[in-house]
């Protein structure tokens, strides 16, 4: 196991620093000057060269690509171009927010998908399992947009039972809380729509297995066979599925924290991308990265948790 | 050039109209928090830094300028107390007001003023080849200062007033460094910078010390307001849906949401004239583009009040020339010529188009001229109102025979496409409170080095009238030669003049006082929106 967690931590530093690499080429091979955009339009060519001389951006793609390799090396992911903090600083004021936003919404997405795929599989082809997996698709199907939008409008305008928009301070107040409800809602429940499926059809196959049939015939009770032999053995693909849904949250956070003003990295990660701010964008790739390696990470320790057949090696 | 990206800020002008509920009348109260809607993500509020124009609407709050601008768009001393032009016009001594002091303590005299503009601001800022003529500043006093001259700068004071020449302490700069307008932001404003949280909140608090407010404003200092929060809030729908709930207090209006604000009764909406033009764009290096005829061809196939109607949903006025009506410098004379020059006739378009041998074979929707076809690329930005733009500009062209090609690029792309030169025709704005810095960026040989003038539009004429306009001493001479280079620009048809967009404010009526005061100002001046709006 520990050999294993050594091994996956090592694996994390390539995969880092091959997403820092894409990112790096990628914002420097599109279009788009931050020189000219913090210059302003009339600014003199010597103006410009001096600005881009100050930034390292005078030298070759090559040569500001081994500079910023070696400054990653350090732990220095430069300073954001727009600003002149460091760009590491700018996303840590924001990272905050968006983990209590997706995880949140994860573990809503999670207790929703488990609490309705399990029931609509036990009572399957009941009018509770139809609404189900009607109900999933429906919000799978919902763009966050104008979830988020739909539930603005209905949550917190016409009937205001809920903050419109912002972070209402730390998660532990009622204030932190009420503001959270519908961002994480809007977020989750699309991601609770394609879990329930997985879970639903992840169950029935478990309650076809001839071990459940043994736990019913030694007259265990409906609920104890459940919680305990099928449950469990569903879980595989549940996890695999929740791990795949991460970057799918980490992505929706961007539209959902722009409708709700909720002041978290996607929306930095954008404004950043659109001022070609690159180390902050590099920055915040990186640690997305981590995040959604990470997350994969603790899902493969997960299944042997889950299932002590699987062993990590 | 377009609406976010600073430094392409200007002026308005043009009637004030008052909608909705009218203004209240109520006794200002002082005290009370302002909380102010705010659509863009901003990057820093450092004026040398920002990519965008919106901090000046936190700067013009916490900053002065020497200079603010009337509203009659007249220079009027703001931190200066009174000031002399030598005859020659070489040398101007400013004569600063005792007793101000910027928020961190620092006093504010002669040898700070220099500390901050010589060497510093004049040499970094984006705004500084407005000082050009200036080659050396002398502290003769506490609290005078002499600017001595190379040349003439009939425009001095007028760009003492530009709103982007704010005043700052050079000893902020060294002493918070990177940090400087991140977490610390200096000025002799009426209201200090308190904290800005990061993606959610700019909190101000009113600056107490605060009592040299110009002539033309209402209330000279302290403000009313006791703090102003600007609330974040980059989704359009959230931010008119928290104004119509009461969680914030005043707001720019965004065009798609007008309707439903309007509709509001709680809410008093105003609006103005904007110092924004929009215009199609020709690049000149282009063989297609480069005949006078074609784009003669262009001006008659554009129907201008469909384009107002489909992209700016009427909120937009035609325009006539290249300076839009509320920058200074803005020459009226030039309606009565546009009116004449700009009409849609698609049926002259036709003919011009024959008459420069693009003619429509047999069967064929697609001009050709030698075998070739009529076949121009259109680029604009991807925002919601550039891509109507396009599309209606499109298919206005396809009617008479043009092939078009449509590139829709975001911003930073859009910028970058451009200068590299790869289109023929692009819709473009410019936002700018002078006219001597549109026509001057647009239209000048100098700014196609400078990549402003991405038409290349090489005209030694139109360039020496340019130069005239910004040098000479004498107000008639001047306002001639802005009027001829007005109205050649628009007869050159290189930019010709599209739309000019309204701005709106709304406010709720029960909530926020003085919003009459600031109606009268052509531009809706910070200064005044810092002083004379209260609470009731």
């Amino acid at each position: 196991m520990l050999t294993y967690l050594a091994r996956r931590t090592l694996l994390l530093i390539p995969i880092l620093i091959g997403v820092a690499t894409v990112v790096f080429f990628g914002m420097r091979l599109s279009p788009g000057d931050p020189v000219r955009m913090i210059a302003g339009p009339l600014a003199s060519e010597e103006r410009l060269d001096e600005i881009r001389h100050e930034l390292g951006l005078d030298k070759s793609i090559p040569v500001q690509y081994a500079i910023w390799f070696r400054n990653l090396l350090r732990g220095d992911l430069g300073n954001s171009i727009a600003s002149g903090v460091p760009a590491v600083h700018l996303v840590a004021l924001r990272v905050g927010a968006t983990l209590e936003l997706t995880i949140t919404a994860f573990i809503l997405s999670l207790a929703i998908a488990l609490l309705a795929g399990v029931t609509a599989a036990v009572k399957q082809s009941s009018v509770y399992d139809n609404v189900v997996t009607f109900g999933a698709m429906f919000w799978l199907s919902m763009p966050s947009f104008w979830l988020g939008l739909m539930f603005m409008s209905i949550l917190a305008v016409r009937l205001p039972f809920l903050p419109i928009s912002g972070r209402g301070g730390s998660l532990w107040t009622w204030e932190g809380i009420r503001h959270l409800i519908l961002p994480a809602l809007t977020l989750g429940l699309p991601s609770a729509g394609a879990t329930a499926r997985i879970v639903r059809s992840s169950v029935l196959e478990t309650l076809s297995q001839d071990y459940v049939r043994t736990a019913r015939s030694k007259g265990l009770r409906e609920r104890a066979v459940i919680t305990r032999h099928v449950l469990k053995n569903s879980l595989i693909p549940v996890i695999t599925m929740t791990a795949l849904r991460l970057p799918w949250l980490f992505g929706g956070a961007v539209i959902v924290e722009t409708v709700f003003a909720w002041p978290g990295m996607g929306r930095l990660l954008t404004a950043a991308v659109f001022n070609r701010d690159y180390p902050v964008v590099q920055a915040a790739a990186l640690i997305t990265t981590g995040l959604v390696v990470f997350a994969n990470y603790a899902a493969d320790v997960l299944y042997s948790v889950v299932d002590p057949r699987i062993r990590l090696e | 050039m377009f609406g976010c990206p600073r430094r392409f800020l200007a002026i308005l002008a043009a009637g004030v109209l008052c909608l909705g509920v009218g203004f209240g009348s109520l006794a200002q109260q002082p005290g009370g928090t302002l909380t102010i809607g705010f659509g863009t993500e901003l990057d820093t509020l450092d004026t040398f830094r920002s990519a965008l124009a919106a901090p000046l609407k936190i700067l013009g709050l916490v900053c002065d300028t020497l200079f603010a601008f009337d509203n009659a768009l007249q220079p009027q001393p703001v931190l200066v107390d009174s000031w002399e032009q030598a005859e020659d016009g070489l040398r101007w001594t400013f004569h600063l007001k005792e007793g101000i002091s910027f928020h961190d303590g620092t006093p504010f005299n002669a040898q700070q003023l220099k500390d901050y503009l010589w060497g510093f601001f004049i040499d970094q800022s984006f705004t500084g080849w407005m000082f050009a003529a200036i080659e050396d500043m002398v502290v003769t006093g506490e609290y005078t200062i002499d600017f001595i001259l190379s040349e003439p700068a009939p425009l001095l004071l007028f760009n003492l007033a530009y709103p982007w020449n704010i005043i700052q302490p050079k000893g902020a700069y060294d002493e918070f460094g990177d940090e400087y307008g991140f977490t610390a932001l200096v000025g002799t404003g009426p209201f200090a910078f308190e904290e800005w949280i990061q993606g959610d909140r700019i909190v101000l608090s009113r600056n107490e010390d605060y009592a040299h407010g110009p002539a033309f404003v209402k209330n000279t200092g302290p403000a009313y307001l006791e703090s102003i929060v600007f609330r974040i809030l980059p989704e359009p729908a959230t931010l008119v849906n928290e104004l119509r709930s009461g969680n914030v207090d005043y707001a720019q209006v965004p065009t798609t949401h007008l309707e439903a604000v309007m509709a509001d009764d709680a809410i008093t909406v105003i609006s103005r004239a904007s110092y924004y033009s929009q215009f199609l764009e020709f690049n000149l290096d282009r063989p297609i583009t480069n005949d006078w005829r074609l784009r003669n061809a262009v001006n008659h196939a554009i129907d201008r009040e469909a384009l107002i109607n489909a992209a700016w949903f009427g909120a937009a006025t035609t325009s006539y020339g290249l300076v839009a009506p509320a920058s200074f410098g803005y020459w009226p004379g030039i309606v009565g010529f546009g009116k004449e020059f700009l009409t849609y006739n698609p049926e002259v378009s036709v003919q011009l188009l024959e008459q420069s041998g693009w003619t429509l074979p047999a069967g064929s929707t697609v001009r050709e001229k030698d075998g070739e076809r009529l076949a121009v690329k259109l680029v604009t930005t991807n925002s919601p109102t550039y891509q109507t733009l396009g599309e209606a500009t499109k298919a206005m062209l396809e009617e008479v025979g043009f092939e078009v090609e449509l590139y829709t690029f975001e911003l930073a792309s859009y910028y970058s496409v451009a200068l590299e030169g790869d289109w023929d025709l692009m819709h473009m704005a410019w936002i700018d409170e002078s006219g001597y810095s549109v026509v001057k960026s647009k239209a000048s040989i100098a700014a196609i080095e400078s990549g402003t003038n991405d038409a290349r539009y090489r005209d030694a004429a139109l360039d020496s009238l340019i130069t005239l306009a910004m040098t000479t001493t004498d107000d008639t001479t001047r306002d001639q030669a802005m009027a001829a280079v007005q109205q050649k620009i628009v007869a050159d048809l290189v930019y010709i003049p599209m739309t000019v967009p309204l701005s709106y404010v709304a406010a709720k009526t029960e909530r926020v006082g003085g919003m009459q005061d600031l109606a009268l100002h052509p531009w809706w001046l910070d200064l005044m929106l810092a002083l004379d709006l209260y609470i009731k």
